[in-house]
């Protein structure tokens, strides 16, 4: 036996050697097996289409890392599903299916915009911070029904979740359209007070201040997850509920904070989009980074700093795919498409290992 | 003899292990041939390998002569060879006669489920292998030894001519343990073969034609069960002679309570009520065996005293103090530690690393600021693994990596090594092996030489007889007798377990 197991102590190792086995363990060779995959089909798609796929890769990358400017707008678009992500990871981790992030989103979002807007008269920093706490507490309360349903009645949760977004849409379609909807004809709130509009601060040249937020939270979710009492019992419910509550955890605290956490971190997706983006909530803000949120957890393997990874791929990917759209025939669908194909095949690894598999028996 | 079934130069290397070195195994035409040893010692894995789920890293495999290479359970299945595992995979809501023919089932025109042809063929077999079986019932709601039955008719109904059973005893009360034999005899006389992996030597004395013993990966010798014996036996799988296991009973009794119950009603999963009444009191410095059959509500006493399970009715103290509610948190920091007898299902973290599962229940003795301090955590838990000997291959690789034994060890030495009180422990010395179970009852007897206050469950009589300064028999939810050990006669255990006689 010379090989090294990938789970050997990596103190006793250099960090060099710790860096080649990381980068070389079964779950990362999967997800570049995935990609390649992923591209493959996608060339096919292309072929098949009558167009060339180098054209299209090419502009793609061009689109989604090619200059400065597109840089940054892929890590716009990827910071959203940052939040969203995590969201979802937090979620599964604790044993449970949050797919209503996008409506714990725009409640969190549309509270934090009407405190943003209407509470007037305290100085800046103080108002952000009021903002955010009325964001958390409106997206991980909204969180907490579902929460509630499955704790106390034993609902399940995909369902719950999942009709709960209808809620949220047509409740602060509502509101947008009602008591608090700015004088015109867009479905909007008044704008944010301007001591809290954030488009224009950067953390560096053109980058905003969303990045700064969603780089803490990896790493506060990270923190949690890996090193807290609380990610431990998290993580010990998510496994086995039965093991858990006979070592003394409380499983039904631990789903209520779960499913607070989750929707907090939904919530703040979209707040961010109000504050930095808008300047004030807009109906129909978000083209789904609540539902992508579970693609994206997925595809960085349930890892913290894997899904700010995830969220990077599918960001470039939506910038890739506007370049694709301005600069070649090839329409923008396929972009989309890749998509798919990546979270098909990243997402379930059994199909990658199961190939894997066979082909070692053969041999 | 012919042999059915050959393998040769069997090698298994893991990352840091060799599970299987080199190792001979031949199954005969109409033989009971039982593979003993210890836990890693490798038995597991050389049968996974027959049954296809693991490919050998060296050696080759025969059967009837022709060589054969299996790629999936499905090849050995499809060359007459089953393998009953010691967690069941049965749908539990589904009837043992769906469950055995699951996938293969009799139809009527190639489409139609054919019920009534169903029913008669798992009949047929209960007849055939002598099986009492409520064949109509759901599986979830059978005791374990039943399930296993189904799992026995799955393997004759896909018509099995060699049965690889993995640890059947382990789950089994005597009576059914003595069931379970008659079918396997049944089954030989058919002219079929059964591997039985055992570690216990009387077993493996009681019902097998010839014995192979493995130790550390190895085979030592295989032998015809009538020429030789236990000592032998025991010596080969240990590699070394054994100490005779003395009974040390506590010097003497004390009369300080520590727990104690009153009245106790508890009810069972079926919400009927499965602990009737029960008063009893359990002091420092003793251990209290709880005899009784299996499902004479023992298992939901002891949920109940650990504060698992709620209690309906009645009054539960501990340390003077009054326990009600449904608070395992408040039970653990009162101190009373708690051995499951499902350790699996209620003690074990599949996915979480070794690590984790070292601390699961008593996370909170390793954190500061809710942080946990990795570094004695990492500390303990290399302690807990040269101590108890628990054999692994990182404390970071997932826990379901452990072979069974070891996942028992470790919950046990985990649950040994917090400062307790008062232990409950159900079948703590299930599926392990000879000198792990050597080692657990010895620091069971050293927790109680302390001042610990133990009570044990057991389906093992001889364990109840082996362990306690005192003991409780329990029939039908009650107590049906609560003496000091040097006051029982054996009979009177026996009797008063079968419900003879009420005191």
């Amino acid at each position: 036996m010379t090989e090294t197991p990938s789970n050997y102590p990596a103190k006793l190792r250099g960090a060099g050697d710790w860096f080649v086995s990381w980068a070389l363990s079964p779950t990362n060779l999967l997800i570049v097996a995935s990609l390649i995959i992923g591209l493959l089909a996608g060339s096919l798609a292309i072929l098949a289409g009558g167009f060339d796929p180098v054209v299209a890769f090419s502009a793609l990358i061009q689109g989604a890392f090619g200059s400065s400017q597109s840089v940054l707008r892929t890590i716009d678009k990827a910071v959203p599903l940052v939040f969203t992500g995590l969201a979802a990871l937090i979620a599964f981790k604790g044993g449970a299916f949050n797919l209503g992030v996008e409506g714990q989103m725009i409640v969190g979002a549309l509270a934090g915009a009407i405190a943003g807007a209407y509470i007037t008269g305290i100085p800046g920093p103080i108002h952000l911070v009021l903002v955010f706490l009325v964001t958390i507490l409106a997206g991980g309360s909204f969180a907490l029904v579902p929460a509630m349903l499955k704790v106390r009645f034993g609902v399940n949760e995909i369902i719950s979740t999942i009709m709960l977004n209808y809620v949220a849409v047509w409740g602060t379609s509502y509101l947008v359209n009602g008591p608090f909807k700015a004088p015109g004809y867009v479905p909007q709130t008044l704008p944010v007070a301007p001591a809290i509009n954030l488009n224009r601060v950067f953390i560096l040249p053109g980058v905003n201040f969303s990045l700064l937020v969603a780089i803490l939270c990896v790493g506060l979710t990270l923190f949690l997850m890996k090193r807290t009492r609380f990610g431990y019992e998290l993580n010990a419910v998510g496994i086995n509920r039965t093991a858990a509550g006979v070592a003394g955890i409380s499983v039904n605290r631990t789903t209520y904070l779960v499913f607070f956490i989750s929707g907090a971190l939904g919530g703040i997706a979209g707040i961010l989009q109000v504050l930095v983006v808008h300047g004030r909530y807009i109906q129909g803000f978000s083209p789904g980074y609540g539902f992508d949120g579970v693609a994206v957890a997925l595809v960085g393997q349930l890892n913290p700093v894997g899904v700010a990874f995830g969220a990077l791929l599918f960001g470039a990917l939506r910038s890739g795919g506007m370049q694709l759209d301005r600069v070649t025939d090839i329409p923008v669908d396929f972009s989309i498409f890749l998509q798919g194909v990546v979270i098909l095949v990243i997402a379930t690894p059994g199909i990658i290992s199961f190939l894997f598999r066979r082909r070692r028996a053969t041999r | 003899m012919t042999s059915f079934i050959e393998m040769k130069g069997i090698t298994k290397l893991y990352p840091g292990v060799r599970a299987n070195n080199a190792i001979d195994f031949d199954i005969g035409e109409g033989e009971i041939h039982a593979l003993l040893g210890e836990n890693g010692a490798g038995k597991t894995t050389l049968m996974q390998i027959l049954y296809g789920l693991v490919a050998p890293t060296e050696g080759s495999i025969s059967v009837g002569g022709k060589p054969v290479e299996f790629r999936s359970p499905a090849d050995a299945i499809a060359a007459g060879i089953s393998l009953v595992q010691q967690h069941f995979s049965l749908v539990g809501v589904y009837s043992v006669v769906e469950n055995v023919l699951l996938a293969r089932e009799p139809s009527r025109y190639g489409v139609l489920y054919d019920r009534p042809a169903a029913k008669k063929i798992v009949q047929g077999l209960c007849q055939k292998y002598n099986l009492h079986l409520d064949i109509d019932s759901p599986v979830k709601e059978l005791s374990v030894g039943d399930q296993q039955k189904v799992e026995l008719l799955k393997a004759f109904y896909r018509g099995a001519k060699v049965l690889i059973l993995d640890e059947p005893t382990a789950v089994l009360t005597p009576q059914q343990v003595d069931d379970l034999y008659v079918t396997m005899r049944e089954f030989r006389e058919s002219g079929n073969s059964i591997v039985f992996i055992t570690h216990k030597l009387k077993e493996c004395l009681t019902v097998s034609d010839r014995v192979s013993v493995l130790q550390a990966g190895s085979l030592v010798q295989t032998l015809r069960a009538a020429d030789t014996d236990a000592a032998q036996l025991a010596r080969m799988m240990v590699g070394r002679d054994l100490a005779e296991m003395t009974p040390r009973r506590a010097k003497a009794l004390t009369d300080q309570v520590l727990l104690s119950a009153r009245n106790l009603r508890v009810n069972g999963d079926n919400s009927l009520e499965a602990v009737r009444g029960v008063s009893l009191e359990l002091r420092k410095g003793e251990i209290l065996g709880v005899a009784g059959v299996q499902g004479n509500g023992q298992i939901e006493l002891a949920e109940a005293l650990a504060g698992v399970r709620p209690i309906v009715a009645g009054e539960l103290l501990i340390n003077g103090k009054r326990f009600n509610a449904l608070d395992r948190k408040g039970f653990i920091a009162a101190g009373v530690g708690y051995v499951p007898e499902n350790r699996h299902r209620d003690a074990w973290l599949g996915e979480a690393s070794i690590e984790d599962n070292l601390i699961l229940g008593y996370q909170d003795r390793f954190t500061r600021y809710q942080v946990l301090m990795k570094d004695r955590i990492g500390k303990y838990a290399r302690r807990l693994v040269e101590e108890y000997d628990i054999r692994l291959s990182a404390l970071s690789a997932p826990g379901r990596s452990l072979s069974g034994g070891n996942q028992q060890k470790a919950v046990m030495s985990r649950i040994m090594s917090q400062s307790l009180d008062i232990l409950i422990a159900c079948q703590p010395t299930r599926g392990l092996d000879i000198s792990a179970t050597e080692f657990v009852r010895s620091k069971l007897v050293e927790a109680r030489d302390a001042g610990m206050a133990v009570l044990i469950v057991s389906y093992d009589l001889d364990e109840i007889k082996e362990m306690s300064d005192r003991i409780a028999v329990i029939y039908e939810g009650q107590i049906v007798d609560n003496r000091p050990f040097s006051e029982f006669s054996e009979k009177d255990i026996g009797l008063q377990m079968a419900g003879a006689s009420r005191v």
